[in-house]
């Protein structure tokens, strides 16, 4: 089963985003969503979710239409599925264990002690060992992006969508982050879509990359490829040369 | 565009289009609020937290105001009566306009600051830095988990709140006038009884309801749909202090008219 939005367009107002966006993730892949600031990635993810809703096109979900839904079965999709927000949306009124055991509270069956081990583990994996009792406004940055990280993988969903996991990271924890998203693939065959700014990180974790320009999937490629290509835009995308990309002008 | 009267009738067009849009958006969180309601699972253990925190935690407020209103309804009654008519009379006037109008409205406008203004700031910040949208990708409904139990607490708390207000106005205007009137006990409660009925009781809970449902829903509304940082909260704040002001007002005549 896999991800896939087709013919999604989306715009606030006057103002268009999403213009045909049509994108498949395979299942197990990792894929990294490149493209300008303001491009609209963060919204192309949250369709995914079904936290926005396309003005026009579909979006599947495990071989099911997020539009077709009962709420019910929404929440059934979302249980597959971790989203590490941007700006890590943690409950700031919560300690980082309650946080991370938010999702695990809605699987039913799992016992407090299970709930309290998982919970660890999810900290230990994002290298933030011991942070339970802590709340969020006594976190930095980056210790807040991980621990919005550790919620997201807690359930151990099969699908985990993050959106700028590593920006604002020191180089070290950019490179845990990024081993963490290729084990979640690796060890538990994880598929992700991972928006990210960062092209080392791209290369280092995804197997395919896609860009977004102009409302729509420019380029989608493996890592290999997209180096190659001849396209201009992906091109002043990818190397940082305005130039290449006429609108920059 | 630059008649002065197109632009005029375009301005009044687009704000009736928006108070339509803002009714919508009511009635569409008023149904998404209902459906969650069944979810009492979610609900259920988050509204002892919220009673305690709508209701308990206003209770010192809502007794400052009572006492002094209870005070100066004794002072003004016996000033206003000035011999001619009988000093006990002031228990019935401290009595009635306490139990029917002061207590219930005066808590129910000072509990539009404290709770609306609460609520609307709490879930306000809870929108703008996304947890809201974190509550939906965890499979919490945040109508479940967020709107309903403010919402029942509120209901449930204001009526106890106006309750103990209208006990302590009434207890103030009788300790006032033992001292500073020179009444008896005996005079005070002959002049409460007088015309009292136990209907002004279920009179004043049926506001306190009608205001603690008002109260918490403008604030839970303002909330959710606030938008654009911490300007935005602040907008959404002093909207649902000032909307839920004038409809407990306006529920208070509406009240007047249909039940008395
Ligand atoms: N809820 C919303 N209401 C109105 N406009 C929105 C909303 N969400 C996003 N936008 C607009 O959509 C555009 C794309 O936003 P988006 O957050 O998807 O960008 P992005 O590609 O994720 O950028 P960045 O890399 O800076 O995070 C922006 O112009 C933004 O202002
Ligand atoms: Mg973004």
């Amino acid at each position: 089963m896999s991800l896939r939005l087709v013919e999604v367009h989306k715009a606030f107002g006057s103002k268009q985003i999403l213009k045909g966006f049509t994108l498949e993730v395979r299942e197990g892949e990792t894929l990294a969503l490149i493209g300008a600031s303001g491009s609209g990635k963060s919204v192309a993810l949250k369709h995914i979710i079904g936290l926005l809703q396309p003005d026009a096109g579909e979006v599947w979900v495990d071989g099911r239409r997020i539009a077709d839904l009962e709420r019910s079965e929404l929440y059934e999709v979302r249980r597959n599925v971790g989203y590490v927000f941007q700006f890590a949306a943690l409950f700031d009124s919560m300690t980082v264990g309650e946080n991370v055991g938010m999702g695990l509270r809605r699987i039913p069956g799992m016992s407090e002690a299970e709930i309290q081990e998982r919970v660890r583990e999810s900290l230990r994996l994002v290298d933030l060992p011991g942070f339970e009792d802590r709340y969020p406004a006594e976190l930095s940055g980056g210790q807040k992006k991980r621990a919005g990280l550790a919620r997201a993988i807690a359930t151990h969903p099969k699908y985990v969508l993050y959106d700028e996991p590593t920006t604002g990271l020191d180089p070290l924890t950019k490179t845990v982050i990024d081993r963490l998203t290729i084990r979640m693939r690796k060890e538990l065959n994880v598929t992700g879509v991972a928006v990210t700014h960062d092209m080392d990180s791209a290369y280092r974790m995804a197997d395919r990359i896609a860009m977004l320009h102009d409302g729509r999937v420019r380029f989608v490629g493996t890592p290999a490829e997209i180096q190659k290509t001849e396209d201009r835009v992906v091109r002043g995308f990818i190397e940082g040369r305005p130039e290449l990309v006429g609108e920059y002008q | 565009m630059a008649n002065p009267i197109t632009r005029a009738l375009a301005a009044l067009g687009r704000n009736v289009v928006n108070a339509m849009a803002g009714l919508g958006r009511f009635g569409a969180l008023a149904v998404a609020a209902t459906r969650a309601g069944r979810d009492v699972t979610t609900w259920g253990r988050l509204l002892a937290v919220q009673m305690a925190r709508i209701g308990v935690e206003s209770v010192p407020i809502a007794l400052f105001i009572a006492t002094f209103t209870g005070i100066v309804l004794a002072l003004q009654a016996s000033y206003t009566f000035t011999g001619a008519v009988p000093l006990y009379f002031v228990g019935t006037l401290v009595g009635k306009t306490m139990i029917l109008e002061l207590g219930p409205v005066l808590t129910g406008l000072a509990l539009a600051g404290r709770v609306g203004a609460n609520i609307a700031a709490e879930l306000g910040t809870m929108r703008v830095t996304e947890q809201i949208d974190a509550l939906e990708t965890l499979a919490y409904d945040p109508a479940a988990y967020l709107i309903v139990p403010r919402v029942i607490a509120g209901t449930l708390m204001f009526p106890v709140v106006v309750v103990l207000a209208d006990g302590v106005g009434i207890v103030a205007g009788w300790i006032t006038s033992l001292y500073l009137l020179d009444m008896s006990t005996e005079e005070f409660i002959r002049g409460l009884k007088l015309f009292f009925a136990p209907f002004d009781v279920r009179f004043s809970l049926i506001k306190a309801t009608s205001f603690g449902l008002t109260v918490t829903a403008v604030g839970c509304y303002y909330g959710f749909t606030t938008i654009g940082g911490a300007e935005g909260v602040g907008r959404s704040t002093t909207r649902a202090v000032v909307v839920a002001s004038m409809v407990i007002l306006v529920l208070d005549a509406f009240w007047a008219i249909v039940l008395l």
